[in-house]
């Protein structure tokens, strides 16, 4: 009897054991205020203790093209923080585009939201459907309204508006740009010149770009004429279209527009370079196309202007950077990362959110995050910054993204857009191996997106 | 102490909420889901029916992913086993370095696929992999493996290989030891040759369990997600997709908790039957062999 | 006789040369920097090895952090498992009954339900718990192994009942006949399913990849996972430096334990 008594209370012990753990696990965290223990975990009790209980904000940022950029906003936040007393910004990356927007929305679905984040800017209907994320333009008003805005290339606001409001602040925003191989071309200056093209400059139109790519091909050698990367084929097919004058979807994302003749002939454009004169490579994986352009496995790739960096370490030829080639008029979608600030946290984060996203986009530090990511200095006094004027001098290839966001569109938005992306980029990759004809992918492409349109 | 005290059963109780808890709730709550709309844009489950699974069936894609599912299990089942047995006989009959060929056969079973996945994409890279640094020096044209639909699966599958090869060649090594020497050394004073010897000794006594070995690896290959995620997220197109794959894309890309869990739904009915299949044919041997 | 083992050697030498081949280009390719690698220069050990890549892994990313939390979850996974298994094969092994052998049977049916296939009701689950984003929830799914209780009931039912006898005339009860008899009699099932536990969840990715959020809490492969997002292809050294780093304490511990480990491997007879 004693004996089962004893078996019995080990038993209880036993089975409460994990729930304890889960008890405690939790109480430890409640007892303590959450950003105290959000600061030892991540080594900045010190500073937490010193300065008078700052405001803890969470901080998820993406990281979206081949290189080392994490590291680069690690730095701008630890500086942010050592002139912050008040405010304390835990950087958390959350991996690449598609990535960091499964956890952000998984955050915000489970009521625990990261109070700042970046991600895709065509995911802001999706923020607004599941309702993660509060408009600006209160802050914006404070700053002095159209004279803060004003700061900022008006068209990278484009992807921000919606509903009468601003619902993001531009960060990491890029387009797509065409990198030439400069020693190449001019290696091969008398083909290009017997063909009517001028060795010293990128092919202005998609004709001379379907030309150039031709003559510079060896397969001998394994050099490709032009790459279009894959795993972002859908944004770089999206320039396609409105050089060709046409657009993927109408803005109250309602209506597909994937079965206007504009689209199907950029379609069969790139049909012909990948299948039909082989110029361009199947499908190369968005990370690596950077490499096979730097170590000369490519004439000239398409590619976001945050290449720059890594091309320009990497690459030990001349290089160029150029406008996309037009067709009856320059176009290019703008891409990129904006900030947002979420709902349901308290207003005082909100405002230190806020206080972040200022100072990060701040003409000097716009200015440096440009220098360091190659992406666009977004906010234009930054450019009169004699460190970036110098810069730009040194290197004019960086100016190239900003000077074509005169052209630009604002990029397709949708809600759940995740889904037509994957619908996009799976009927591209299957068009660019051969398996389906352009007008096949038009149509498949057409049905699925307006069916995906047509559910929400 | 009674060997009939119902008491005993507080024994089984600890692990047993833990399995009811994380196993058989979420089976029905997944079957209960699978008939709604629900999501992230639908944050109140709607009835619908059988809907979800209507959409699914007639969706080309989900068959796609389902024959995916089954070329995956057996193109990696079938070949790891039969060389794994072969190299276990191998093994088995030589006498030095034994240890040697053990480890460096079974060391791939112990890398996380995560780390694995990174060698192999390198591997497979078409500019500077190895692979195809050979095929370019034989004067073969080069593969886009990854990046190639037609190649992507077959990928995937050698590098699987690789990495459970190891793991079987232990379990018929092990399976090996249990057959008596004196059988052999009787086939050999008959004069029988080395294949004829494995084909009537070796495969007959090492068979049946083999067949349950084959059964529980088509179940465990269902789980197969690492090395498609970090590798070619399903890609090109949905050329290396597989159920699981598409089950998290549904859930936490798409956000569709309802369609989410019909492909749950569907992959456990899967399971299931052939789990009926595991006990309809060894389910006496499972619960009442080894007494 | 003579002849054929040499062609077993040939047979076996080239294929564990293939087998091996992909852990030599690891190790060697993380001593090399990029324009080395890019050169197509990969093949053999660098000359002047660079030890540049571990030093920069550990300032990319919060390896030492991951590597803690792999720890606690595994362990804390394997601890679990033993406590609430044994007890439960030792009803399985020695308690037979209806009862217990339905539950044996759902016990065995989880072994081939993974939680891979469970993972939208289980991330409800914790969601509900409020456990999302914590290494509790990295480990709790994983405690009632299924297989853990097939191979322990297996190993149970081969212990002869006299030492049980014994033991019990002895005046053991129910703890003291598992801590004299069966835990010390089945130490070799033990021990392999210990090895086989860890090995399995240092593997772990979909199940950590889903639940976790911040760096805090994540592991190895899911922090090598997203190290290889913002690395990948600009730099292989430095990527199979992390590879390196996560793949090295399982192999060591398995070195040191490989002996144990295949001997009892072999003779315990663990078929899948």
């Amino acid at each position: 009897m004693k004996k089962l008594f004893k078996l019995a209370i080990i038993l209880v012990l036993l089975l409460t054991l994990p729930l304890y753990m889960v008890m405690a696990g939790g109480k430890k965290e409640e007892a303590k205020p959450e950003g105290e223990k959000a600061a030892e975990e991540t080594g900045n009790l010190e500073r937490y203790k010193l300065s008078e209980k700052p405001v803890v904000i969470d901080f998820y940022f993406v990281v979206g093209v081949a290189g080392p950029l994490a590291q680069v906003i690690d730095g701008m936040v630890e500086e942010f923080n050592n002139t912050h007393q008040k405010i304390l910004v835990q950087p958390v990356y959350a991996g690449n585009y598609n990535q960091t927007m499964t956890k952000v929305q998984s955050a915000i679905l489970s009521g625990i939201p990261p109070d700042v984040f970046v991600v895709e800017i065509s995911e802001l209907y999706t923020l607004l459907a599941i309702d993660g994320i509060i408009p600006l333009d209160k802050y914006i008003e404070k700053e002095g309204g159209d004279t803060f805005t004003g700061q900022y290339f008006d068209a990278l606001y484009g992807n921000a508006r919606a509903e009468g409001k601003i619902w993001g602040q531009p960060f990491q925003r890029s387009t797509p740009i065409l990198y030439w191989n400069k020693d190449m071309f001019a290696a091969n200056a008398d083909r290009l010149k017997a063909a009517g093209l001028d060795p010293t400059r990128a092919p202005q139109n998609w004709d001379e770009l379907e030309k150039a790519s031709t003559i510079l091909t060896d397969r001998e050698k394994g050099i490709w004429g032009v790459i279009l990367p894959g795993g972002w084929n859908d944004w770089i097919f999206e320039a396609f279209v409105y050089q060709n004058g046409g657009k993927l979807i109408s803005k109250d994302a309602e209506k597909s527009h994937f079965d206007s003749p504009q689209v199907l002939e950029a379609l069969k454009f790139w049909y012909k370079l990948t299948n039909e004169l082989k110029v361009s490579p199947p499908l190369r994986p968005w990370n690596q196309t950077p490499i096979d352009f730097s170590s000369g496995h490519a004439a000239m790739m398409y590619y976001s202007t945050g290449g720059l960096p890594l091309v320009r370490k990497q690459s030990n030829f001349d290089f160029g950077t150029a406008f996309q080639p037009k067709k009856v008029q320059y176009g290019t979608p703008v891409g990129g990362g904006d900030f947002h600030i979420s709902k349901g946290i308290p207003p005082e984060n909100q405002d230190a959110a806020w206080e972040f996203i200022k100072w990060m986009t701040s003409p000097e530090m716009a200015a440096f995050w440009s220098r360091e990511s190659g992406y666009i200095c977004i906010n234009k006094k930054g450019l009169d910054l004699p460190e970036m004027k110098k810069y730009l001098e040194e290197f004019p290839n960086a100016k190239v993204a900003a000077e074509q966001l005169e052209y630009s569109f604002p990029k397709i938005m949708a809600p759940n857009f995740q889904e037509i992306r994957k619908v996009f980029v799976a009927n591209l990759d299957a068009m660019m191996q051969g398996q389906q004809s352009p007008e096949e992918t038009q149509k498949k492409l057409h049905t699925s997106v307006q069916k995906i349109l047509d559910e929400y | 102490m009674k060997k009939r005290d119902p008491r005993i059963f507080l024994f089984l109780l600890p692990s047993f909420i833990f399995l009811s808890i994380f196993t058989y709730y979420p089976i029905f709550d997944a079957v209960g889901l699978s008939f709604h709309r629900y999501g992230a844009f639908n944050p109140k489950p709607i009835f619908q029916g059988l809907k979800n699974y209507i959409d699914f069936f007639k969706d080309p894609i989900f068959w796609q992913i389902i024959l995916n599912n089954v070329l995956f299990g057996l193109g990696t089942i079938l070949p790891t086993m039969i060389m794994a047995l072969i190299f276990a006989i191998l093994i088995n009959e030589v006498r030095s370095l034994r240890t040697f060929f053990r480890l460096s056969l079974f060391y791939p079973m112990l890398i996380p696929y995560a780390a694995a996945a990174m060698v192999w994409v390198f591997i497979y890279d078409p500019s500077l992999g190895p692979i195809n640094l050979i095929l370019k020096l034989l004067k073969l044209k080069p593969i886009g493996w990854l990046g190639d639909s037609r190649y992507s699966l077959i990928a995937i599958i050698i590098m699987t290989v690789w990495k459970n090869l190891g793991y079987y060649m232990l379990i018929f090594l092990a399976g090996l030891q249990n057959i008596p020497r004196d059988l052999y050394e009787a086939a050999t004073v008959e004069g029988t040759n080395w294949s004829q010897k494995h084909w009537h000794i070796t495969i007959p006594l090492v068979g049946p369990s083999t067949l349950f070995v084959f059964v529980v690896s088509v179940i465990q290959s269902f789980k197969v997600f690492t090395q498609i995620y970090l590798m070619t997220e399903g890609g090109p197109g949905y050329s290396s997709n597989v159920l699981i794959y598409r089950t998290y894309e549904y859930g936490f890309k798409f956000w569709q908790l309802g369609r989410a869990s019909t492909l749950t739904t569907l992959m456990i009915m899967i399971l299931l039957f052939l789990v009926l299949i595991v006990f309809g044919v060894w389910g006496r041997k499972i619960t009442y062999q080894a007494a | 006789m003579k002849q054929r083992h040499i062609a077993h050697y040939i047979i076996l030498l080239l294929v564990s040369l293939i087998i091996v081949f992909p852990l030599y280009l690891m190790f060697v390719m993380a001593f090399k920097d990029s324009k080395e690698i890019l050169g197509s220069r990969y093949l053999l050990p660098s000359l002047s090895p660079t030890f540049d890549n571990f030093i920069r892994i550990f300032q990319a990313a919060s390896f030492g952090i991951y590597l803690v939390n792999t720890i606690i979850v595994v362990t804390g996974i394997l601890v679990l498992q033993l406590v609430m298994i044994i007890p439960a094969a030792y009803v399985f092994a020695r308690f037979p009954s209806r009862i217990s052998g339905f539950l044996f049977i759902l016990y065995v049916i989880q072994i081939m339900l993974p939680l891979e296939a469970l993972i939208i009701p289980n991330y409800r689950i914790m969601n509900a718990f409020g456990l999302i984003n914590t290494r509790v929830a990295m480990i709790l799914p994983f405690v009632g192994s299924g297989y853990c209780a097939f191979l322990l009931r297996q190993a149970f039912k081969q212990i002869p009942r006299s030492l049980e006898d014994a033991a019990v005339i002895d005046g053991c009860g129910h703890f003291g006949l598992l801590r004299n008899v069966f835990i010390p009699l089945s130490k070799p099932t033990i021990t392999v399913f210990s090895m086989i536990s860890v090995a399995t969840h240092w593997n772990d990715y979909l199940w950590p990849l889903i639940i976790t959020d911040s760096n805090i809490v994540r592991t190895l492969t899911i922090g090598l996972g997203m190290f290889v997002q913002h690395e990948s292809g600009a730099d292989w050294g430095m990527l199979m430096a992390a590879t390196v780093f996560i793949t090295l304490p399982i192999i060591l511990l398995f070195l040191i334990l490989q002996h144990t480990f295949l001997e009892s491997f072999l003779t315990s007879g663990i078929k899948g």
